[in-house]
C-alpha cells in the first residue's frame, strides 16, 4: 500500500528531480559540457588575443609602464607571434595560422580575452581553473556538474576524463578529484587507445576468470547479498551495493561500445584527423569525447598536455615558443575545431557547452630569446554551444596583450557562466565542509551574461 | 597595486551560501495555545509571520492568486504551526483521515528535522480539518517509500473558516489552520537555536459549479503555492525547504549580532569611510535606536542601507525590529554560552544511563545485546582493523565467563593492531601524506617517522594531553627525547607548494601567497583537530557564526610564522641528538648574523646585471630545451653562460663593496666551522617537520626569525581562541619554538573544554559511526548539535580527571558499555521515532574502511605480512622526474613489502591509489574527520576486477586446498561463523565447476565481508 500512495510528485521523472538537486531553479540551457585543457599554458597573443603592436615593436625594449612580477624571468623585448593573423567568419574574428580550423568555427564561439589568474604557478594555478581554488583538496568543476545535475546514463559515469597519453598534467588525477564530495562524482579516467582504457573494467587478461564464471558468479553473489540483505531490514546500503554490481555489469558492456570507434564513417575519421599522426592521438581523444557526450555523459575533460618537464610535453613554451606551440597547435587544431563542426552537425552543440581552458597565458615580451614566461594578467578563453552567443568578444588586454585592462574577469566567472547554462544558480550549489559551505566559484563569480544568447 | 589585490584575493575564501531556502525563527511560546483554528493566542502576536508564499517554482511563474501566509511556533511539548489563507471559495470533500488530502484544496506540512533530506515527515489537512500523516524514509526520487501507516499520537488540528464551507453562493475571505504536534511524535526535542527544515504548501484547484455545488475543473492542473520556492513541482526536495529555528526571546549576541555583523560591518568597519561609524560595537549600534535611526536606514523602497547591496530580507528585519520591541538588550555578559564553550559539566554516572535516559525520553527501548559472534567480528574490527580468526571466535563463543568480553578488549587493546588502526583514523584527521601535493609532486621520503610515531603512541596510551603537546611543540618542551621532536611532524603533515617555495623568486607577491596558505593549511589543521574550531573561517573577515575574530586567525598564524616543512635531522640517542640540536641552533645563530649580507649580495641590483641576468637565464632555458640534440650549440651557450656569470659576479662585488665582501667569508668561515662538527657526528636519522632551521634549497630558505604577519597594519604577536577566554602562557618574543610550546599548553590546558570534548567526541566516532556531536571538526554555530550533551561533558571529564588522558581507558569504557553491544538490528518502533538512530536504539552498522578491506583481504589469504614500522612502502612503479611519475597499473604486486598494512602504504597526494581510492579512502589534502561512504559501480568493479583481488583470491584458494571441507573453511575465515547448509552447497557447486580462486574473488564481494554488523 505504501508503496503505490497516488502522488503528483511521483510524476516528474528521475531526469527533472537528479536535475533539481543543489541549486538548479532555472531552465537549463545546456546538459553537458566537454572542457578541453591546454596544460602548461597556451599563448594568448599567439592563437586569438590579436595585438599589431607586437610585430610593430618587434625586438624593441618591452615596456609595459610598472615593474613586471614574472615567473622565472626578468622581461625580455617585445616579441612577435611566429604566425600570421586572418580574420575569420562572418564575425572576422582575428585568429592566428596556428589554428586555421578552429579559425573557421569563430562564429559558434565566445571568447573572452580578460581573464586574469590569481597564481603565477602551474600548479595553483591549474587547480584553480580546475577546481575553483588554488590549494589540493577541492572538488573538481565536473565533479560539481555531475553532484548537481546526476546522471543522464546510468551505464557510463557523469565525469570522464581522457587524459594526453604522454602523462598527467601538474597536480595530476587530483585535478578531477571528488574533493571532500563522494567519491562517485570524481572524474574517471579513460585512456584512450590503451590496451586497459578504463582501470579495473574487466578482470586482468591472463587471470583464471572467464565469461561464464563471472556470468554464474554475479547471479550467485546477488543471490548471497539478498539473502544477507534479508536479515538486515532497512539498510538501503546493503540494496544499493547490490544495485551497484548491476550498474558495474552494464558499465562493462557500454564502455567497450563508446570506445568502438570502426562504425564511424571515413569521413569523421578524417574530420578529427585520425590519419595523420600529428593528429591522430588528439583527434581519438576528441572523437571519444563526442561518443561519451553523445551517450548522456555530463562533462567530459579532454587534457592536451602532460606535466612541464623537457623534453617538452605540453604548452609550456619558456624556451622555444614556435616549435612548441608549433607541434602542439597543430596537434589539436583539426580535432578540436572537428569536435565542434561533428557535435554542430549532430544537433548536439546546442545543449553542448564546449569550453577551452588553461591555467593562464603567455607574456608578449621573450624569455631568453625565443621563449615566453608566464602571463597571469590577461589571457583568453572561449566557450562555445550550449546556449553561448557564438561571434561575441568579452573584454580586452591592453595594447600588448599583458593585462586585462577591459572588463577583467576570472575563471570563477567562467564557471558561474557555466553553471548558469546548465541551469545551475552557482551561489546556491554547496556543500558544507569542515564549517564552510563551499561552492565551486567561492565567495566569487559572476555570471558573463553577454556571452549568453539570447534564443 | 597587484601586490595589494593580490592579498585581497587571497584573503576572500569563506562562502556562506547567499540566497538559499527562506528563513524564519519560530518562537517559544510562553503560554499554551488553544487549537481552534484561530491565530488569536498571545504567541501568535510575537510570531512573524513567513513571507507570503509564491508559486513551487519560485520567481519563473506568475505570483500565487491568493495570499497565504503561516507562522511557526514551539514550546516544551508541542511544534504549533499555523496558515491563514485568503479564499473566495472554501470547499472541501475529504472526510477520511489518511484520505488524499491534495485531491482538496489543502494546506501542508514538510518536516525534516535534523536536515539530513531523509526520515521526513508529511502533513496535509483540507478546510474539513480532514489529515493526512506520511512518513519517507527518503524522498521518492531515491526509491523512498511513503509509510501511511505513521501517525501523529496526540495531533491537534482545527480550521477556522472565515465566510462558509462548501456554499456557492457567497463569497468567503478565507480559512485558517492551527495545527498542535507533540515533540513525542516527532523524535527528539529540539533546543534553542535548533534549526528544523520546513516547507509548506498550499494545493489549489480551479472550481466551478455544478448544481450549486463546488467541483474541480476536469483536466485542469493545480497550484501549488508554496512558502521557501521549490524550484520544481516537487515537494520532495528537502534541500529546497525553509530553515527554520527555534529560538526564545531575542538575543543581541545570537540573532542580531551575526545580522550586522554580515550585512553592515563590511563597510562600517575598518578602514573604509564608513568605518567611523563601527557598528561591530554595541554602543554604536544602540546609539541608532534613538529616532528609529537604524530601522529607517534598512527599511523604506528601497532603503537607504545597505548601500549597493540587496536590501535585508524580510526576517531581518523582523530580528532587528522584535529585539528592539523587546528591550534592545545587549545580552553579551550574560549571554547563554554556545555548547561547547560552556564548563564542563561531570554530573552523571556513565554512558548507559545517558542514553537510557534519552531513549526512555522518546519511548525507546535499547536491543539486546549481540551474539557473540557478531560481538567479536564488530569489536575486532574497530579496535585492530582486522577480523578475528576462527579459532578467536570459537574460543569466545565457549568462554562461559561473563569476563570473557572484557577479556577480549582487553587483548584487543594490548595488540599492536590496535595502534596500526587507530593511527589511520589520525591520519585522516592530520592530512597526512607521503609526497608534497601540487605541481611535481615530490616525494616526502621522511613523513613516515610521524607515522610510526602516532603507532607507538598509541600503542603505548601516551596521555592525551601529552599527545597534543608533542605533536604541536614537542622539540620545545621534551628537549631530551628525541622522539617528541619525530611528533612535530604532524604540523608538516599537509601539502606543501614545491614550486611556489623553491622554484618562485623571493620578493614576490606570489611567494608571500605562497607563504601566507602553507600556514593557513597548518592553522586550520591543528585547531579542526584539537578544538574542533573552525579558527580558518576568520581569514578573511571576523567569522560570521562563531566568536572568532580575524585577529585570533592571524596570532594562530603568528604562532607558526618562524617555521617551514622541511627535513629535520634527529638521532635515536638523547645524549647525541642533544648535541646536534645544540650545534644546529648555534648554526642557525650564524646564519642570522650572515644572512643580511648574503641577502645584500642576492639581491643587488642594476640595469646592467639584469641584462646579464636575461642573458643567463635565456642560456639556461635554451641548454635545457636543446638537451642533446644539438652539442656544439650547447657547448657555445654553456661557455657563454660561464663567462656571463663571472661578469655577473664583478659587477655585484663593486656594488656590495670589499668590506662587506670581507665580513661574509670571514663570518662564512665560522658558520663553516660548526658544519664541519655537523659532519662529524654519525649521520642523523631525517623527520619532515616544522623547521626554523634547514639548509636553503632553491629560494626555499628559513625564515631565521618569526615573519612579521599583520592585520591592518597592526603586528600581530601570537594568540590562540580569544572566546575561550584562557590566556596563552608566557613566551619570549621572537623565538617560534616558545610560540608553539604556549600554544601546545594553552591547548592541553584544565580549563580548555574544546580540546577534552572535541578527543571524546572523536573516540566516539569512529566507535559508532556517528559522533555525539556529528561534525567532529566543527563545534561552533555551523556544526551540528550533541544528541547527548551531558553524557559529552560527563566522558570530557571523565577522561580528562579519571582516566587521565588514557585513550585505551576511554575505547574500554566505550565498547563495554550496552549501546556499544547491543544488537544492530532495525526495530519498527526505533525507525519510526528516531530512524538516523542518533539516540542508538541499535547499533550501527559498519562498512569496512578501505584500510580495513584491504588488510582482511590479505589476512583471509593468509598473505598478511605484519611487519611494523619503517620507511612508507611504494605500492607503485616510481620514476623520479621533473614532475614524478607514480604508475599503480605497473606495480609488482610481488615485491617487498606488498602485502603489509595498508598503513604503510606510501600515499601519492596527487596521484591516489585507485583502489584505495574508490573505497573512499579520502584525499590526503583534505582534513577528513569523517570519510564518506559511497557504493558505486567503479567501486564493485575495483573489487571483482583490480589486480590486487584477483591474486588474492588465488592466494585464498591456494591457502584453502588440503582442508577436508574447503568452502566451510572458507566462511569460516572471511564471516567468522559456521557455514550454514544450503549456502555451502551452493557455493561448492560453483567452485566445482570454475574453480576455488572463482568462488574466493565472489566472497570477497558480499556485503556480508564488507559490513560489520
Amino acid at each position: 500500500m505504501s508503496s503505490s500512495l497516488p502522488t503528483r510528485r511521483d510524476l516528474f521523472g528521475g531526469l527533472a528531480l537528479a536535475a533539481m538537486l543543489n541549486g538548479q531553479t532555472r531552465p537549463a540551457r545546456a546538459k553537458r559540457v566537454v572542457q578541453i585543457f591546454l596544460s602548461g599554458a597556451v599563448s594568448q597573443c599567439d592563437t586569438f588575443d590579436y595585438k599589431p603592436l607586437l610585430s610593430k615593436n618587434a625586438g624593441k625594449p618591452w615596456d609595459p609602464g610598472e615593474k613586471v612580477e614574472l615567473f622565472q624571468s626578468n622581461p625580455g623585448v617585445t616579441m612577435p607571434s611566429p604566425w600570421g593573423w586572418k580574420r575569420h567568419g562572418q564575425s572576422g574574428k582575428w585568429v592566428s595560422d596556428l589554428l586555421p580550423e578552429i579559425g573557421g568555427c569563430v562564429d559558434d564561439m565566445a571568447f573572452v580575452h580578460s581573464l586574469v589568474s590569481k597564481s603565477n604557478i602551474h600548479g595553483p594555478a591549474t587547480f584553480l581553473q580546475a577546481t575553483g581554488f588554488v590549494l589540493p583538496g577541492f572538488p573538481s568543476a565536473g565533479a560539481w556538474v555531475s553532484y548537481a545535475l546526476g546522471t543522464l546514463n546510468k551505464n557510463l559515469p557523469d565525469f570522464v576524463v581522457l587524459p594526453d597519453p604522454r602523462g598527467v598534467p601538474p597536480n595530476g588525477p587530483a585535478n578531477w578529484g571528488a574533493g571532500f564530495l563522494p567519491a562517485g562524482h570524481q572524474g574517471t579516467s579513460i585512456r584512450v587507445g590503451a590496451a586497459e582504457p578504463v582501470q579495473d573494467l574487466n578482470p586482468p587478461k591472463d587471470s583464471f576468470i572467464t565469461a561464464g564464471s563471472d556470468r554464474e558468479g554475479l547471479a550467485l553473489l546477488k543471490r548471497l547479498n539478498q539473502s544477507h540483505r534479508d536479515s538486515r531490514a532497512g539498510d538501503s546500503r546493503l540494496d544499493a551495493r547490490i544495485a551497484s554490481y548491476e550498474m558495474a555489469a552494464r558499465l562493462q558492456l557500454s564502455a567497450p561500445e563508446v570506445l568502438e570507434l570502426r562504425g564511424e564513417s571515413a569521413a569523421t575519421r578524417a574530420l578529427y584527423g585520425l590519419d595523420d599522426p600529428r593528429t591522430a592521438d588528439m583527434g581519438l581523444r576528441c572523437l571519444t569525447a563526442r561518443r561519451l557526450l553523445e551517450r548522456g555523459v555530463r562533462f567530459v575533460q579532454i587534457w592536451s598536455g602532460a606535466d612541464n618537464g623537457f623534453p617538452r610535453r605540453n604548452w609550456d613554451s619558456h624556451e622555444n615558443l614556435a616549435k612548441d606551440h608549433g607541434e602542439l597547435g597543430s596537434s589539436v587544431d583539426r580535432p578540436v575545431a572537428a569536435l565542434i563542426k561533428d557535435l554542430k552537425l549532430r544537433g548536439l552543440l546546442d545543449d553542448t557547452i564546449v569550453h577551452w581552458a588553461s591555467e593562464f597565458g603567455r607574456m608578449p615580451c621573450s624569455q631568453g630569446s625565443k621563449g615566453r614566461d608566464h602571463n597571469p594578467f590577461g589571457y583568453t578563453t572561449w566557450l562555445a554551444g550550449g546556449g553561448v552567443r557564438g561571434g561575441v568578444s568579452y573584454g580586452a588586454t591592453d595594447e600588448w596583450s599583458y593585462k586585462a585592462v577591459d572588463k577583467p574577469a576570472n575563471g570563477y566567472d567562467i564557471h558561474a557562466t557555466m553553471l548558469h547554462l546548465l541551469g545551475v544558480d552557482h551561489t546556491r550549489l554547496s556543500f558544507r565542509h569542515n564549517g564552510i559551505d563551499r561552492r565551486l566559484t567561492d565567495v566569487h563569480g559572476h555570471v558573463l551574461t553577454e556571452l549568453l544568447s539570447s534564443g | 597595486m597587484r601586490a595589494l589585490s593580490y592579498l585581497l584575493l587571497a584573503a576572500a575564501c569563506v562562502s556562506a551560501a547567499a540566497d538559499g531556502p527562506d528563513r524564519y525563527d519560530a518562537p517559544r511560546a510562553a503560554a499554551p495555545i488553544r487549537i481552534d483554528g484561530k491565530l488569536d493566542d498571545g504567541v501568535w502576536q510575537s510570531a512573524p509571520w513567513t513571507a507570503d508564499f509564491v508559486d513551487i517554482e519560485g520567481d519563473r511563474k506568475p505570483k500565487p492568486r491568493y495570499r497565504t501566509r503561516a507562522k511557526i511556533a514551539w514550546d516544551d511539548t508541542h511544534l504549533y504551526l499555523a496558515a491563514e489563507m485568503e479564499e473566495p471559495h472554501v470547499w472541501g470533500t475529504l472526510t477520511k483521515h489518511d484520505s488524499v488530502i491534495f485531491h482538496d484544496n489543502d494546506f501542508e506540512v514538510f518536516l525534516d528535522p535534523n536536515g539530513d533530506t531523509l526520515d521526513y515527515y508529511e502533513f496535509e489537512i483540507n478546510a474539513l480539518n480532514t489529515g493526512w500523516d506520511l512518513f519517507l524514509n527518503k524522498p521518492y526520487r531515491y526509491g523512498g517509500k511513503a509509510d501511511n501507516k505513521w501517525e501523529i499520537p496526540g495531533l491537534k488540528t482545527a480550521v477556522h473558516i472565515d465566510g462558509t464551507l462548501n456554499d456557492s453562493r457567497d463569497t468567503d475571505l478565507g480559512w485558517s489552520v492551527e495545527i498542535a504536534m507533540p515533540w513525542s511524535a516527532l523524535g527528539p526535542h529540539p533546543h534553542v537555536g535548533k534549526e528544523w527544515r520546513i516547507n509548506f504548501s498550499r494545493v489549489e484547484w480551479q472550481h466551478q459549479i455544478k448544481a450549486g455545488q463546488y467541483a474541480k475543473v476536469k483536466g485542469t492542473k493545480e497550484d501549488n503555492w508554496v512558502w521557501s520556492p521549490q524550484g520544481v513541482v516537487n515537494m520532495h526536495v528537502p534541500e529546497q525547504w525553509g530553515f527554520v529555528r527555534f529560538v526564545d526571546k531575542l538575543s543581541y549576541q545570537r540573532d542580531v549580532k551575526p545580522i550586522v555583523a554580515q550585512r553592515c560591518v563590511g563597510c562600517h568597519q575598518g578602514t573604509k569611510a564608513a568605518a567611523a561609524l563601527d557598528l561591530a560595537r554595541f554602543e554604536v549600534l544602540h546609539g541608532l535606536l534613538a529616532d528609529n535611526r537604524l530601522l529607517a536606514a534598512i527599511t523604506g523602497n528601497p532603503p537607504r542601507m545597505p548601500k549597493g547591496l540587496p536590501p535585508l530580507k524580510t526576517i531581518e528585519v523582523d530580528t532587528i525590529r522584535r529585539w528592539i520591541a523587546e528591550g534592545s538588550v545587549n545580552d553579551g555578559a550574560k549571554e547563554e554560552q554556545w555548547w561547547s564553550l560552556r564548563p564542563l559539566d561531570g554530573r552523571g554516572s556513565g554512558i548507559d544511563a545517558f542514553i537510557a535516559a534519552k531513549r526512555h525520553q522518546a519511548g525507546l527501548a535499547g536491543n539486546p545485546e549481540a551474539d557473540r559472534r557478531t560481538l567479536i567480528r564488530r569489536v575486532a574490527y574497530d579496535l585492530t582493523g582486522l577480523p578475528p580468526t576462527p579459532e578467536e571466535v570459537r574460543a569466545f563463543v565457549a568462554d562461559p565467563s561473563p569476563k570473557a568480553y572484557d577479556r577480549l578488549v582487553d587483548r584487543l587493546l594490548a595488540s599492536p593492531r590496535y595502534g596500526e588502526r587507530w593511527a589511520r583514523h589520525w591520519l585522516d584527521v592530520a592530512h597526512y601524506g607521503d609526497s608534497h601535493g601540487y605541481d611535481k609532486d615530490k616525494p616526502r621520503n621522511n613523513a613516515w617517522p610521524y607515522r610510526d610515531w602516532v603507532i607507538k603512541a598509541l600503542n603505548s596510551d601516551m596521555p592525551y594531553a601529552g599527545f597534543v603537546e608533542q605533536q604541536i611543540a614537542g622539540d620545545a618542551l621534551y628537549p631530551r627525547d628525541p622522539q617528541a621532536l619525530v611528533a612535530t611532524g604532524f604540523l608538516a603533515a599537509g601539502p606543501w607548494d614545491f614550486v611556489g617555495h623553491q622554484e618562485l623568486k623571493e620578493g614576490t607577491s606570489d611567494k608571500e601567497l605562497t607563504r601566507l596558505l602553507d600556514r593557513d593549511d597548518i592553522v586550520a589543521q591543528v585547531m579542526s583537530t584539537f578544538t574542533s574550531a573552525t579558527a580558518h573561517c576568520a581569514r578573511c573577515h571576523y567569522h560570521k557564526f562563531d566568536a572568532i575574530p580575524q585577529e585570533d586567525y592571524f596570532r594562530l598564524q603568528t604562532v607558526f610564522s618562524g617555521i617551514d616543512r622541511a627535513d629535520r635531522p634527529f638521532d635515536d640517542d638523547p645524549d647525541l641528538n642533544a648535541k646536534r640540536q645544540a650545534l644546529l641552533a648555534e648554526r642557525r645563530a650564524a646564519q642570522v648574523a650572515l644572512q643580511p649580507l648574503l641577502d645584500k649580495i642576492e639581491f643587488a641590483t642594476s640595469p646592467a646585471i639584469v641584462e646579464i641576468d636575461i642573458r643567463i637565464s635565456g642560456a639556461g632555458l635554451l641548454i635545457a630545451h636543446i638537451g642533446e640534440t644539438d652539442p656544439a650549440e650547447k657547448k657555445r651557450l654553456t661557455e657563454r653562460r660561464e663567462g656571463d656569470r663571472k661578469r655577473r659576479a664583478e659587477m655585484v662585488d663593486e656594488l656590495v663593496g670589499a668590506e662587506a665582501k670581507a665580513k661574509v667569508t670571514q663570518l662564512q668561515a665560522a658558520a663553516k666551522e660548526i658544519d664541519t662538527r655537523l659532519a662529524a657526528l654519525p649521520a642523523p636519522r631525517l623527520v619532515y617537520g616544522p623547521a626554523n632551521y634547514f639548509v636553503r634549497a632553491g629560494s626555499f630558505r628559513p625564515s631565521l626569525a618569526p615573519r612579521p604577519i599583520s592585520l591592518k597594519s597592526a603586528r600581530m604577536e601570537p594568540g590562540a581562541l580569544s572566546m575561550l577566554k584562557l590566556p596563552l602562557p608566557q613566551y619570549q618574543p621572537g623565538e617560534e619554538a616558545g610560540y608553539r610550546a604556549a600554544l601546545a599548553k594553552w591547548m592541553t590546558g584544565h580549563d580548555n573544554v574544546l580540546t577534552w570534548r572535541s578527543i571524546v567526541n572523536r573516540v566516539w566516532h569512529y566507535h559508532f559511526g556517528a559522533g555525539i556531536v556529528d561534525t567532529p571538526n566543527d563545534f561552533g554555530r555551523l556544526g551540528a548539535q550533541p544528541s547527548h550533551p551531558e553524557m559529552l561533558d560527563w566522558l570530557a571529564v571523565w577522561f580528562r580527571d579519571e582516566a587521565h588522558g588514557s585513550l585505551k581507558r576511554l575505547h574500554r569504557l566505550i565498547v563495554t558499555s550496552a549501546a556499544y553491544r547491543q544488537s544492530s538490528d532495525d526495530r519498527p518502533d526505533g525507525v519510526r521515532l528516531d530512524a538516523p538512530n542518533r539516540l542508538l536504539w541499535r547499533m550501527n552498522r559498519a562498512r569496512l574502511e578501505a584500510e580495513a578491506v584491504r588488510d582482511s583481504v590479505l589476512q583471509t589469504a593468509g598473505q598478511l605480512d605484519l611487519t611494523e614500522g619503517g620507511p612508507a612502502v611504494r605500492m607503485f612503479y616510481f620514476k623520479d622526474d621533473h614532475s614524478p611519475v607514480y604508475d599503480y597499473a605497473r606495480f609488482d604486486p610481488e615485491s617487498p613489502g606488498a602485502r603489509r598494512r595498508s598503513i604503510y602504504r606510501f600515499i601519492v597526494r596527487s596521484v591516489p591509489d585507485p583502489f584505495m581510492d574508490r573505497l573512499d579512502c579520502p584525499d590526503p589534502s583534505v582534513l577528513a574527520p569523517k570519510r564518506n561512504t559511497t557504493l558505486t559501480a567503479i567501486q564493485a568493479l575495483a573489487l571483482l576486477n583490480n589486480p590486487f583481488m584477483v591474486r588474492m583470491s588465488q592466494a585464498f584458494a591456494t591457502r584453502l586446498q588440503g582442508e577436508a571441507a574447503p568452502v566451510r573453511r572458507a566462511i569460516e575465515l572471511i564471516y567468522q561463523r559456521e557455514a550454514r547448509p544450503g549456502e555451502q552447497k551452493e557455493m561448492e557447486a560453483y567452485a566445482a565447476r570454475h574453480g576455488l580462486a572463482i568462488l574466493c574473488r565472489l566472497l570477497f564481494n558480499t556485503n556480508e565481508f564488507l559490513f560489520a554488523d
